[in-house]
C-alpha cells in the first residue's frame, strides 16, 4: 500500500480536489491506496475556490480521525486517510507574490538587450500585472515564478519538505487546467521538478525520478463574461490549449495521462482572482477527479496511457444512465448513499434516535451538537451545495432529485421509481422511505459488533443501511 | 391447577369474593380463565415482537395500546366465562340461594385486566430479546 500525493495546480485544480473530496467521503474507493496526500499550488492565496476546497478538507480529516476502519467496520464513508503532511493542503510557490511581475523579475535592473528580450515576450500589462492573485490566465508568467518548486526559501512548508518521506511506491498525481496561468505553467515544471529531482534538493530523488506520475490537464470546459477591465479573456482559452498541447506531446515524461473538456458551456464571471472567485462545480470536474480512481487501479506495467472521458450521450442535464457503466460503478451507488445519508441526516435523524438502533448506544440529542456530528452536517450541508451547483450549470448534473428528495427518499434519484413497500408498509401507510430506511438501520444495527465505538457504529449502520435501502428499493 | 389458579386470582386469599370465589373454584373455571389469558398475552406479543415485528409499530405508545386491550379483552372474556361457568354450576348443582352479587364478577374481571397487565409486560420483556425492530419496547 501507497500513499498518493495529488497536487491541484490553480483554481481547476482546487475543484477537481473538491470534487475528489466529495467522491472519498462519500466511499468511493482509491485502489492500493493507503493515504491521499492532497495539496494546492496556487499564488492566489485568498481564492474563493483553494478556500472552501481547503475547509472541507480539514473538515474531512477532522472527521475521519474520529473513525476506526477494523474488520468489524462496515462503513465505507471517509475510508481513505487524507493527510496534509503539516502544509494545510497548500504549499507556497514564492515569497514574493505580494509585487508586480516586473518586479519579481526586476526587469528595471535588466540591461537594455535583456529588456528587450522581456518585452518581446511579456506585455506591459503582464509586467505591471500583481500576482497576489495569481497570473490571471497568463501561462508566460507562471512558468517564471513556478520554476522555483525545490527552493526552501518560499515560506510555509516547502516542497522539498512535503517530499521528504515520499516512498518507492507512493504515487504522484497532477490535476491542472490547460487554459489558466498557474495550472498550464505548474504543470509541466512541476512534472520536471520530479523527474529531474537531485539529492540536495530532495532527500528522496531517486524515488521520484522514477515514481509513477499521472495528471489529468481540463481543457476548456466554461467561459467568461466579457470585462473590457479584465486581463482575463475567454476567447483565448482555445489558444492556449492548443499552445500548450503542442509542448505536452513531445515534453511529458508521464505514465498517465488524461484530457476531459466540454464544448457546451456558460459564462462565469469574470473575476481576476481572489475570495469573489467562486466558480460554480462542473460535472467536469466531478469527472476529472474520477481520473484519480483511475490512475491507482492501473496496473504499474502500464505506462504511456493517455485517456479522454466521454458520457454515452451529448446530452444536458447528465443523469447517471447517461454515464457511462464503468463511471456509473464506480460513483453511482457512493453518491447515492451519501446523498441518502445527508437527506435523512437534516430531516428525520432527531426523531429517529428514538429507535432501538440509537438506544442500543444510548444516543441523546444533545450529541447531534458535538463532535464529529457536528462536523459531518458541515460537510452535508457542503456536498448539497456541491450537487446543487452541478445541477444549475450548463452541462448540468442531475443525479438526485433535490426538492423532492427531503420529503420522499424514494423519489431521491432521477428517472428511478423505486419499489414501493410491501402488504404492510401500505396497511400503516405510506412511509416515504423513511420507515424502510430506519427497518436496514435496525437490520443492520442487530449484527454490529458491541466493540465499536460510538462513532464507527453510527457510520457503519449508516453507510450499510443506505446501500441496502439502494439495492432493494432498486434506486 | 385449580388450587394454584384459585390462589392467583384470589390473591392467596387478599382478594376472595365470597361466594362467587367458592363457586369458581368448584366449578373449576379458574384453570380455564387462566388458559385463555396466557393466550391473550402470548399470542399477540409473539405477533408483535416475531411475527410482524415491523417498524412502524416499535413504539412505546403502540405498544402499550396492544397491551392495554389485549388486558381489557381479556378481562371481559374472563369476566364472562367466569360468570356463565358458575351459572351453569349452581343450574346443575340446583343451588338457589347466594351471596354472589352483582361487583363480584365486575372485581374478578379487574383481577384478570391487572394480572393480564403486569405478565404482559414480564413476557414483553423476555420476547423482546427475539425481536429485531422492537428489541427496546418497552425499555
Amino acid at each position: 500500500m501507497s500513499k498518493l500525493y495529488i497536487f491541484g495546480i490553480g483554481g481547476t485544480g482546487a475543484r477537481v480536489l473538491k470534487s475528489l473530496t466529495m467522491l472519498l467521503a462519500a466511499g468511493v474507493e482509491l485502489k492500493d491506496t493507503d493515504a491521499v496526500v492532497p495539496v494546492i499550488i496556487d499564488a492566489d492565496q485568498s481564492n474563493g475556490d483553494l478556500t472552501r476546497t481547503v475547509d472541507l478538507l480539514n473538515d474531512y480529516k477532522k472527521l475521519r480521525a474520529s473513525l476506526t476502519f477494523n474488520e468489524d467496520s462496515l462503513n465505507t464513508f471517509f475510508r481513505t486517510e487524507v493527510d496534509d503532511m503539516e502544509t494545510n493542503f497548500r504549499v507556497p510557490i514564492s515569497n514574493e507574490v505580494n509585487k508586480s511581475f516586473g518586479d519579481y523579475i526586476r526587469y528595471n535592473q535588466l540591461d537594455k538587450a535583456n529588456r528587450a528580450l522581456v518585452s518581446l515576450l511579456f506585455s506591459k500589462r503582464n509586467l505591471q500585472a500583481e500576482m497576489n492573485v495569481g497570473f490571471k490566465g497568463n501561462p508566460n508568467m507562471g512558468s517564471v515564478v513556478l520554476n522555483n518548486f525545490q527552493s526552501d526559501d518560499l515560506g510555509g512548508t516547502s516542497m522539498k519538505q512535503l517530499m521528504a518521506n515520499f516512498q518507492e511506491n507512493d504515487r504522484i498525481f497532477i490535476i491542472s487546467s490547460i487554459f489558466g496561468g498557474t495550472g498550464a505553467a505548474g504543470f509541466p515544471l512541476l512534472l520536471k521538478t520530479f523527474r529531474s529531482a537531485q539529492v540536495e534538493d530532495f532527500p528522496s530523488a531517486a524515488f521520484l525520478q522514477k515514481a509513477r506520475i499521472g495528471a489529468i490537464t481540463v481543457l476548456p470546459y466554461f467561459g467568461l463574461e466579457d470585462r473590457e477591465d479584465s486581463s482575463i479573456n475567454a476567447a483565448t482559452f482555445l489558444s492556449k490549449a492548443k499552445s500548450a498541447l503542442t509542448y505536452y506531446i513531445n515534453n511529458l515524461d508521464i505514465d498517465a495521462l488524461y484530457y476531459i473538456g466540454d464544448n457546451l458551456k456558460s459564462n462565469y464571471h469574470n473575476c481576476e482572482g481572489g475570495r469573489y472567485q467562486e466558480n460554480n462545480a462542473h460535472f467536469v470536474e466531478l469527472a476529472a477527479a474520477l481520473s484519480v480512481v483511475d490512475f491507482v487501479s492501473l496496473k504499474s506495467e502500464e505506462t504511456r496511457v493517455y485517456k479522454e472521458y466521454a458520457t454515452k450521450e451529448d446530452a444536458d442535464p447528465l443523469t447517471f444512465p447517461l454515464l457511462s457503466e464503468q463511471t456509473q460503478r464506480m460513483i453511482r451507488m457512493p453518491l447515492t448513499q451519501f446523498f441518502l445519508f445527508s437527506q435523512f441526516y437534516k430531516t428525520r435523524m432527531v426523531d429517529a434516535l428514538t429507535y432501538a438502533w440509537a438506544k442500543d448506544r444510548h444516543y441523546q440529542k444533545a450529541m447531534l451538537k458535538g463532535e464529529p456530528y457536528k462536523t459531518l452536517f458541515q460537510i452535508f450541508e457542503a456536498y448539497n451545495l456541491w450537487l446543487g451547483e452541478m445541477a444549475s450549470n450548463v452541462r448540468s448534473f442531475q443525479p438526485f432529485n433535490l426538492k423532492m428528495a427531503p420529503h420522499d427518499l424514494l423519489q431521491s434519484v432521477n428517472g428511478v421509481k423505486a419499489l414501493s413497500g410491501g402488504l404492510l408498509s401500505r396497511t400503516f401507510g405510506r412511509d416515504k422511505g423513511y420507515y424502510a430506511m430506519l427497518d436496514e438501520m435496525e437490520k443492520v444495527a442487530v449484527k454490529l459488533s458491541h466493540t465499536l465505538s460510538g462513532e464507527d457504529y453510527f457510520m457503519s449502520v449508516f453507510s450499510e443501511a443506505t446501500r441496502q435501502f439502494i439495492n432493494h428499493k432498486k434506486i | 391447577m385449580n388450587e394454584f389458579c384459585a390462589n392467583f386470582y384470589e390473591l392467596w386469599h387478599y382478594y376472595d369474593l365470597g361466594d362467587f370465589s367458592r363457586y369458581m373454584y368448584e366449578s373449576g373455571a379458574y384453570p380455564a380463565v387462566f388458559y385463555v389469558m396466557l393466550a391473550f398475552i402470548v399470542v399477540p406479543l409473539v405477533l408483535y415482537y416475531v411475527v410482524i415485528d415491523h417498524i412502524q409499530l416499535a413504539r412505546f405508545w403502540k405498544w402499550l395500546v396492544l397491551v392495554l386491550l389485549c388486558s381489557l379483552a381479556c378481562a371481559v372474556t374472563g369476566a364472562l366465562m367466569g360468570n356463565t361457568t358458575v351459572d351453569q354450576y349452581l343450574i346443575e348443582k340446583n343451588i338457589h340461594h347466594t351471596s354472589i352479587v352483582d361487583t363480584a364478577v365486575v372485581s374478578f374481571g379487574l383481577i384478570v385486566f391487572a394480572w393480564t397487565l403486569v405478565l404482559s409486560f414480564v413476557a414483553s420483556l423476555l420476547f423482546q430479546r427475539l425481536s429485531v425492530k422492537s428489541r427496546r419496547i418497552p425499555f
